[in-house]
């Protein structure tokens, strides 16, 4: 698994790139804080890239209607995975910033949509991310609007810690509480449910995963035209797991509420936080397993450590019926 | 120096019973790629891997391929020692048949050369086909894997095209396992009660088409390039069917694009790929204009 060497600041200097936390209370200061950070890019040149819920996209086409400048762009179309926002915004934000021009993006996440405690705990480390992917962008910013209706200091504490800023009346401060640690501090993940399926592999098993996985997805609901997606997933974790983490690995598969998951373990360390979630360029030799994984499921979890080895969970939606 | 020597006797070619009639079935027909029990399910234009059993001498299933080819009216051509790798007897050879024995390095349009001049003069002759049994044995040289693959698909396009059976044995003990792998992807059937299948299939559907089945995946991306590049080496241009590639992971799309450009101005356009495949393709970055490979829909 290769990538590129990830972009990460310093803890001794001062980002360049602006991620901003923006924490608002209904739709008046939703368009306040926005609106005035869209002017201020617009007085400066900038192009202005806005992702953000169709109702709140709604608010702000009717106050910009005829601004050239600004492009909203459709979110939903990305699917649910938080681990291919990264991609989608560097996609937007080149797209927008041709010739050097600079670029300010406006992304909020449907937080209270978030299907589990696991697609929580990966939207905010998708936000951590940001700071990485962007560390050396100085002409991309980027204002994260979050809805703090509901008051819930707890769940806005930890989004906070992602972002280096935090957005005031028109102005940007410095968060005291960001995460400037070079690791972030996931939340520990949950043993599978009982009943899980257990198998070990090693080299010349990628067959025998996929045979594994597709027999339980199918008994657990997975759609068919999902299991060659899922089939695609497995055997590049695998691959991985077999290439480089210790040639073999053990798989776990279990369905938990309305979610079938395969874990992977094996005695690999991934020290590339930015692996698989920008797209690989054209001439790139490998790095496209997880890449591929994010991109095919619906969850990707990634646990790594030099001591504890690597874990990999994929997600796959089961629908429900009524 | 091609050695070419007609063995001894005076039979005649028996006559093709449904030589017609096989021919109006093949028309409507998509070759496939199959295991076979035994050589009783061999048909025309079949391109068999034979992996004999090296405890049997001379072993039962040869004998009957040959048998069957009296039978049938197909003139036996063997390329190679006569019973090297089959075990085969001489004395087993049926009359007017006839060994193609070239020096083990040969290039292989030179052998394909030779196997289709045999196939037209059996025609001339009266027979339904040839039946050729090659009798695969190892030259130890560098290149050997590339070369026998190259010919592999060769002799596969001549079994397409003119109906013949060609099985090729190659017996085990006297090849390493990754060369063994590689030839067998090149052919469309295997035979043998407990004859593994290979993870894909590469065979012809026709000039400068090849139908892929199975599974690319890292364990066997190796095989495909090998198999890619040889069919490059051959034609320019050429079109991939992926109607039966049921999937294709990252290192097996790095395989064929490899395998592209290994050769300059080279082109190849796959066809009939499933929804994922071709999704999968375009995640991986492969969708470009710049690409020598190209995902037709």
């Amino acid at each position: 698994m290769t990538a590129n060497p990830p972009s990460k600041p310093s803890s001794q200097e001062q980002p360049v790139f602006r991620h901003e936390l923006y924490p608002y209370r209904g739709d008046a200061h939703f368009l306040s804080g926005t609106l005035g950070y869209i002017h201020e890019a617009l007085e400066g040149g900038e192009a202005v890239v806005v992702a953000v819920p169709p109702d709140k996209a709604s608010l702000l086409r009717d106050e910009l209607a005829d601004e050239q400048d600004v492009t909203f762009v459709d979110t939903t179309t990305l699917g649910s995975n938080p681990g291919r926002l990264v991609g989608a915004w560097v996609a937007w934000m080149k797209e927008r910033g041709a010739g050097d021009r600079p670029v300010r993006g406006i992304g909020e996440t449907a937080w209270r949509e978030a299907r589990s405690a696991a697609h929580l705990s990966e939207l905010r480390y998708h936000e951590w991310l940001l700071n990485r992917a962007f560390a050396r962008s100085s002409a991309w910013s980027m204002l994260c609007p979050y809805d703090d209706a509901d008051e819930d200091q707890s769940a806005l504490q930890s989004l906070s810690r992602c972002h280096p800023l935090i957005r005031h009346d028109g102005h940007h401060v410095p968060n005291e509480g960001y995460l400037t640690a070079d690791e972030y501090p996931f939340e520990v993940l949950n043993p599978p449910c009982d009943p899980f399926q257990e198998l070990s592999y090693t080299h010349g098993d990628l067959s025998a995963i996929r045979s594994k996985v597709s027999q339980c997805a199918s008994d657990a609901g997975v759609p068919e035209d999902r299991l060659r997606k899922l089939a695609v997933a497995v055997t590049e974790i695998a691959t991985n797991s077999i290439r480089h983490g210790g040639g073999s690995g053990t798989l776990r598969t279990w369905t938990q509420d309305s979610t079938f998951l395969c874990e992977f373990r094996d005695a690999g360390y991934i020290p590339d936080v930015m692996v698989g979630r920008t797209r690989p360029a054209t001439d790139q030799i490998g790095g496209r397993g997880l890449w591929l994984a994010h991109q095919l499921c619906d969850l990707v979890e990634i646990r790594s450590t030099p001591d504890q080895g690597t874990t990999v969970r994929l997600h796959t939606d089961v629908p429900r019926h009524s | 120096m091609i050695s070419v020597r007609l063995s001894d006797g005076l039979g005649g070619p028996v006559p093709s019973l449904s030589q017609d009639g096989w021919k109006i079935r093949r028309g409507n027909q998509v070759r496939a790629a199959r295991g076979l029990a035994t050589f009783d399910d061999v048909e025309p234009g079949d391109h068999v891997c034979w992996h004999p059993d090296s405890t049997v001498t001379p072993s039962a299933d040869v004998l009957a391929y040959v048998a069957d080819g009296a039978l049938y009216g197909d003139k036996i051509v063997v390329l190679g020692s006569t019973g090297a790798a089959s075990g085969l007897p001489r004395e087993a050879m049926p009359s007017a048949s006839v060994i193609l024995d070239f020096p083990r390095v040969t290039d292989p349009d030179t052998i394909v050369s030779a196997v289709r001049r045999e196939a037209r003069t059996a025609a001339r002759e009266g027979y339904r086909s040839v039946r050729v049994l090659a009798e695969r044995m190892p030259a130890a040289v560098p290149g050997e894997t590339e070369e026998l693959v190259v010919q592999e698909l060769r002799l596969d396009e001549f079994a397409s095209e003119s109906n013949a059976i060609v099985v090729c044995a190659f017996r085990r003990s006297q090849w390493d396992a990754p060369t063994l792998e590689h030839v067998a992807c090149v052919h469309p059937h295997e035979m043998g009660r407990r004859a593994e299948r290979p993870a894909f299939r590469m065979y012809s559907t026709g000039a400068d088409s090849w139908s892929v089945d199975g599974v690319i995946d890292s364990e066997c991306a190796q095989a495909f390039n090998a198999a890619v590049r040889a069919a490059v080496r051959c034609s320019p241009s050429l079109r991939l069917r992926f109607d039966t590639l049921e999937l294709i992971d990252a290192a097996g799309m790095h395989a064929l694009v490899d395998a592209a450009r290994h050769l300059p101005d080279r082109r190849i356009v796959v066809e009939g790929a499933n929804e994922t495949v071709r999704l999968c393709w375009e995640l991986a970055g492969y969708a470009s204009a710049a690409m020598p490979v190209v995902m037709a829909a």
